[in-house]
């Protein structure tokens, strides 16, 4: 009896301890920096929480001294809703169920694969623009989870159209908007 | 009497059944279509067909049949062999021949003794097609180029669906599209960076990812100036019915959709070279590398294509790529390409 008991301990404890690496996995912290991005220098912030999250989140890049540019992250969820790749599915499957062109599946694939080609030179041009516009430097993607979640971070250096810095940053029990955002700003302008 | 009767029975099914399952594959090979319009070659057209087939029956467990074997089988149908092939026709030769599998192509003698072999291979009922080109040395290295394109054929036919044909270094500037999306892309960017490679912002610039694992299924096919594995047209099989009750809304619609499938399947080659030229040039040439990286639900099973942007060629396709996390994935991934294109006949 005290034998299976300290059996299913053990296959308990194993269970457990397999739980919690898968979930620690999942929740792994990594940080990559190519270069560090200085205090003062020129950033668009892209944020999508509610306006008074992203007032926060503005004013700490604003008190560690970056010159953040009047970028609406809305004007960027505007051109996904014009060009949104779901669209296309729309009308691709329309087409198919009214002929039932069996033989055109390689046209469908193809109309979806370089509509993905046109929304990514979309977006290129208009971070160009944006980058002449404002004479802004880097892009600052941001996404913010609550506790016991992930926050990553992701930035885009304009000038050479290459990603520059990352972040997966597992939020802790003390942490809140403030200490999260420091922190990216923290191992965004020192880098690792 | 009677239950013995049914027992042999039974023996003899179970034995067909086994037989039938471990079969070895069938695989007919065509001519290889001289390119050069030169008679001197043509000798060339049945003697590659037949080395690639002992060539591929040396290492691999499978049934060849060379051409002339295949003509023979054609013969019953009135038939016979032709030295290329539209698409659409390979299931009907494939099924005539009894093969799993049908080999053909071409080869276009290059200058300073090269050649440059490109073969076509089809999977009876898979309406798909695998194309790929090789050049070797004519005289010294002939044999070597059987060989090595053998070989990649036999990848191909593993689990793996396996097609390398060249290094990609942490010198290759990597433009990726997944259907991965923030923290997790942020991971499958982490991995290749730890290995030196650069990245651009190429759908890395949104906060989320459009693109669903149904939509990336798309890419899994993909065309190349010189391979390819892409989806069989059959043009026959659409049909624009015309009639007298078929008015201008019909004809244009018909025209529409005419139009629609020269530009997006017959030229889609040359449309998607431009295109990617261009978003090159839109992305400050950030990137010389497109990687396609479908991952399943799970994230536990990838599949990869690899374009050379430059050379506009396929470099590396490769399926079944599994692991625990995406990490792990992506390390297999970058172990394959910078491994040693390896082959068996190597010393």
């Amino acid at each position: 009896m005290t034998a299976i008991k300290s059996k299913n301990i053990i296959i308990l404890s194993l269970a457990c301890i397999l739980f919690i690496t898968a979930a620690c996995s999942q929740k792994k912290a990594i940080l990559y920096s190519k270069r560090p991005i200085p205090p003062f220098t020129a950033i668009a912030v892209i944020v999508d929480t509610p306006n008074k999250i992203k007032n926060v989140v503005l004013s700490r890049f604003l008190t560690s001294g970056y010159n953040v540019k009047a970028f609406a992250a809305s004007d960027l969820y505007a051109l996904s809703d014009v060009y949104d790749v779901r669209d296309l599915k729309k009308i691709a499957n329309k087409t198919t169920g009214d002929l039932a062109l069996v033989s055109m599946e390689k046209t469908y694939n193809n109309i979806f694969k370089l509509h993905v080609y046109n929304y990514e030179i979309n977006k290129a041009e208009m971070l160009d623009e944006i980058k002449a516009k404002w004479n802004v430097q880097y892009l600052v993607l941001l996404d913010l989870q609550d506790w016991q979640k992930v926050c990553w971070a992701r930035a885009i250096d304009l000038n050479t159209y290459e990603i520059i810095w990352l972040e997966n940053y597992p939020t802790k029990y003390v942490d809140n908007i403030e200490t999260v955002i420091d922190h990216f700003i923290q191992t965004m302008t020192k880098g690792k | 009497m009677k239950a013995s009767k049914q027992f042999f029975f039974l023996i003899a099914s179970i034995l067909l059944v086994r037989v039938y399952a471990e079969a070895a594959p069938s695989m007919a090979f065509g001519y290889l279509y001289n390119k050069s319009g030169d008679q001197n070659f043509e000798y060339l057209e049945t003697i590659f067909p037949n080395s690639f087939a002992n060539s591929i029956k040396n290492i691999f467990d499978v049934t060849v049949m060379k051409p002339t074997q295949v003509n023979k089988r054609l013969e019953k149908f009135k038939s016979k062999l032709k030295t290329e092939y539209k698409g659409y026709e390979l299931a009907q030769v494939a099924q005539r021949a009894s093969a799993d599998f049908f080999i053909y192509g071409s080869f276009t003698p290059l200058p300073n003794d090269r050649i440059q072999i490109l073969l076509h291979l089809y999977q009876t009922g898979s309406n798909r097609i695998f194309s790929f080109s090789n050049v070797g040395t004519m005289e010294t290295e002939i044999f070597k180029l059987v060989d090595r394109i053998t070989m990649i054929l036999v990848n191909f036919l593993g689990s793996d669906n396996l097609y390398r044909s060249a290094l990609i270094t942490p010198k290759s500037r990597l433009g990726i599209i997944t259907n991965l999306t923030g923290r997790d892309l942020n991971e499958l960017y982490f991995s290749f960076f730890d290995k030196g490679y650069s990245i651009s912002a190429v759908q890395g610039n949104s906060v989320r990812n459009n693109v669903d694992m149904k939509d990336i299924n798309k890419f899994f096919y993909m065309t190349s100036d010189n391979s390819s594995y892409d989806i069989i047209t059959d043009p026959n099989r659409v049909v624009f019915p015309y009639g007298t009750w078929a008015g201008q809304q019909h004809t244009d619609k018909v025209n529409y959709l005419k139009k629609m499938y020269a530009y997006y399947d017959r030229d889609y080659l040359q449309t998607k070279k431009q295109l990617v030229q261009k978003l090159v040039k839109e992305s400050k040439n950030s990137m010389n590398t497109l990687l396609v990286i479908g991952f399943n639900k799970n994230k536990s099973k990838a599949w990869v294509r690899c374009l050379d942007i430059d050379s506009n060629d396929i470099v590396w396709m490769q399926a079944n790529i599994s692991g625990s996390s995406i990490s792990s994935i992506c390390a297999k991934m970058i172990t394959e390409m910078n491994a040693k294109i390896k082959s068996p006949f190597d010393k």
